[in-house]
């Protein structure tokens, strides 16, 4: 890992509020690897902490990162411009071994909101997998709604859902799953999910996990990194064996294994 | 230009990196330049391994951050072990270690003693995180007690950490330095809260308050750095809120020998190493010969 300047080289809005931005790391591109993030450092737009973001995709030497407009940072970061420099620390976190995947007959990905960033990249290591692949990705609104549209192409069966029923089943991503396992009469134990979004989302998914008991959940978490370099300890999250640190034994877990406070 | 001495130790630098906020080193292996950095302190160790506090354990607030990450760190005994490894940095290494009652200290100290290696021992009277009772370091008996009995156990550079709250620092600092302390370090975080108002619950984990560090303290350390300086003169390791080479500038000038950086190695790890340009360009602008020429210079 390490701290690299490297300028915009595309920054587009996709949908309400959220942001495509790209830069070109010769550095970053070949090493990272899916559940991998960077932290971004914006002290210069009077950011305190680092933010972390996922890597949403690699394109030959240009890494991608999908966010969402949430407070300052990321509102600093949509402002910014091409040709802009960032100073970015990476990759971080723990390499997510997707082969672990390769076992299930079923493959499972749900993004939650903008819980969809990493998994672009994710989806296209498993596209070689001759396992059935299906997307599952939810939004409060249609607007929100993100679907990426090379997951179709790395031939993932695609459902959708918003809060509100503008676009796909109207519900929560999670309930939309459970019930999909329910009228398919899926066994759990040959289906294995990646799940990303917020805490509520992984809690109700860690209750489908249990009810259905399904093969093998891993889900990518958030906390507030300070650090992102395993020295401050802020980042713990509880699990059966003790605290983990999200930045490195993270930011995907066996979601099995997560405590919820 | 920026070496400095104390009694007979030599550091490359007036930096310190703060207890937790730079691990154990190797963390940073790479990313920082330690030949610039005086000293690294570790985090704290303890006797048994502690697996910290609930999380959440850091909240952002504005120009710094609360934490309350209750020691978590692996205990002496790993420490023992991993310590020639820990060496293999080029720079000074400072264990720090503190204990939830006063016998533990002693007990740590004899273990850290038989280290060959280790020179620098920063007690920790004063993390706000870890016990529900009063600091140690606000109590001038209780800090006199244990530098004491530390001090019966070794001969090694012994640096007393104090907390800023207290009503009179100076008691305190007084009484760590008779009892056979070689430096001070200050502050260490300030007691903060901050509240959901939707949730009306604390944003940090269960134990509901934390410390707070980086520059909303500056001012604060800066104060208590001065008043110390002014009344004993003793060889003062200060910090509080440093992120750029004015601030620490404005702690050499308020007495420190060495200063310490802590939250900012968050926002930039490579935040010693600025730093430590910034101080060497300064000095040369003005032809100061040695830094130490500006400790304690405030004019008043
Ligand atoms: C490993 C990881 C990967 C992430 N990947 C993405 C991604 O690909 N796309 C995306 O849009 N978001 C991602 N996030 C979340 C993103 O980091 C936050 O949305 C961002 O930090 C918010 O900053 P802000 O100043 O805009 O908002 P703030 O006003 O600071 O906060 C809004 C929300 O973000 C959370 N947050 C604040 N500071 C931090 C911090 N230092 N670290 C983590 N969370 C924080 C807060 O808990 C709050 O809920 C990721 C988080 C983590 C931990
Ligand atoms: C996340 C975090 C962890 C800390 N851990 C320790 C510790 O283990 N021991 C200690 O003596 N001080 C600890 N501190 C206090 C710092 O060493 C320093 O005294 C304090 O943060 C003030 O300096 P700053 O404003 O430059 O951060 C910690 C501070 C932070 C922010
Ligand atoms: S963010 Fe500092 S240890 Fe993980």
């Amino acid at each position: 890992m390490r701290i690299f300047e490297e300028k915009i080289v595309t920054l587009r809005q996709v949908r309400k509020k959220i942001f495509l931005l790209g830069f070109k790391s010769s550095y970053l591109a070949p090493r990272a690897q899916p559940g991998q993030f960077v932290n971004i450092y914006l002290q210069e737009k009077d950011v305190f902490l680092p933010r972390p973001f996922s890597i949403h995709k690699i394109e030959s030497d240009i890494v991608y990162l999908l966010f969402k407009v949430r407070g300052k940072a990321t509102q600093a970061l949509a402002d910014m411009a091409k040709g802009e420099s960032l100073r970015i620390c990476g990759p971080l976190g723990k390499k997510f071994d997707w082969l672990a995947m390769a076992k299930y007959k079923r493959v499972v990905l749900i993004g939650g909101g903008i819980g969809i960033a990493p998994l672009s990249f994710l989806g296209e290591k498993l596209s070689s997998l001759s396992s059935q692949k299906l997307l599952f990705v939810g939004a409060a609104t249609k607007k929100e709604l993100v679907v990426k549209k090379e997951l179709r192409n790395y031939g993932f069966m695609v459902y959708t859902a918003t809060l509100d029923g503008s676009a796909g089943e109207k519900g929560d991503i999670v309930s939309v799953f459970s019930r999909w396992l329910e009228k398919e009469r899926i066994k759990g134990k040959d289906l294995c999910v990646f799940g990303c979004g917020p805490w509520g989302m992984a809690e109700s998914l860690q209750r489908v996990e249990r009810t259905y008991k399904i093969g093998k959940v891993w889900f990518s978490f958030e906390r507030v990194i300070a650090c992102g370099l395993g020295v401050c300890r802020g980042c713990a999250i509880e699990t059966k064996s003790g605290y983990k640190l999200l930045c490195q034994q993270g930011p995907v877990f066996n979601l099995d294994e997560v405590v919820f406070a | 230009m920026l070496r400095v001495k104390i009694s007979n130790h030599n550091f490359s630098s007036p930096l310190v990196l703060a207890a937790g906020t730079a691990g154990f080193g190797q963390e940073l292996r790479g990313l920082v330049d330690f030949r610039k950095v005086g000293a690294l302190t570790t985090k704290t160790i303890t006797l048994k391994p502690r697996s910290g506090n609930p999380p959440p354990r850091i909240f952002e607030v504005d120009c710094g951050i609360i934490n309350s990450i209750g020691l978590e760190n692996k205990g002496l005994a790993w420490l023992v072990k991993k310590f020639s490894s820990l060496k293999k940095i080029s720079t000074q290494i400072i264990v720090s270690f503190s204990s939830e009652d006063e016998a533990g200290f002693s007990i740590i100290a004899s273990g850290l003693d038989k280290i060959e290696d280790l020179k620098f021992l920063e007690v920790n009277l004063s993390c706000p995180n870890v016990r529900k009772k009063a600091l140690f370091a606000q109590s001038p008996r209780q800090t006199y007690r244990i530098i004491k009995d530390i001090r019966r156990k070794t001969d090694k550079f012994i640096i007393a950490k104090l907390s800023p709250e207290v009503t009179d620092i100076v008691a305190v600092a007084r009484k760590a330095l008779a009892a056979g302390a070689d430096a001070l370090s200050l502050v260490n975080t300030f007691f903060a809260l901050r509240v959901d108002i939707n949730t009306r619950r604390p944003f940090l984990g269960r134990n509901a308050s934390g410390g707070l560090s980086g520059p909303a303290i500056k001012p604060l350390a800066l104060y208590r750095t001065w008043q110390i300086y002014k009344s004993l003169r003793a060889p003062l390791i200060a910090g509080g809120g440093i992120s750029n080479w004015q601030d620490a500038l404005e702690f050499i000038i308020c007495g420190a020998t060495l200063v310490s950086i802590g939250t900012a190695n968050f926002l930039n790890p490579q935040a010693g190493e600025n730093i430590y340009e910034g101080l060497k360009n300064f000095c040369r602008r003005n032809k100061i010969d040695n830094i130490r020429e500006l400790r304690g210079s405030l004019k008043v």
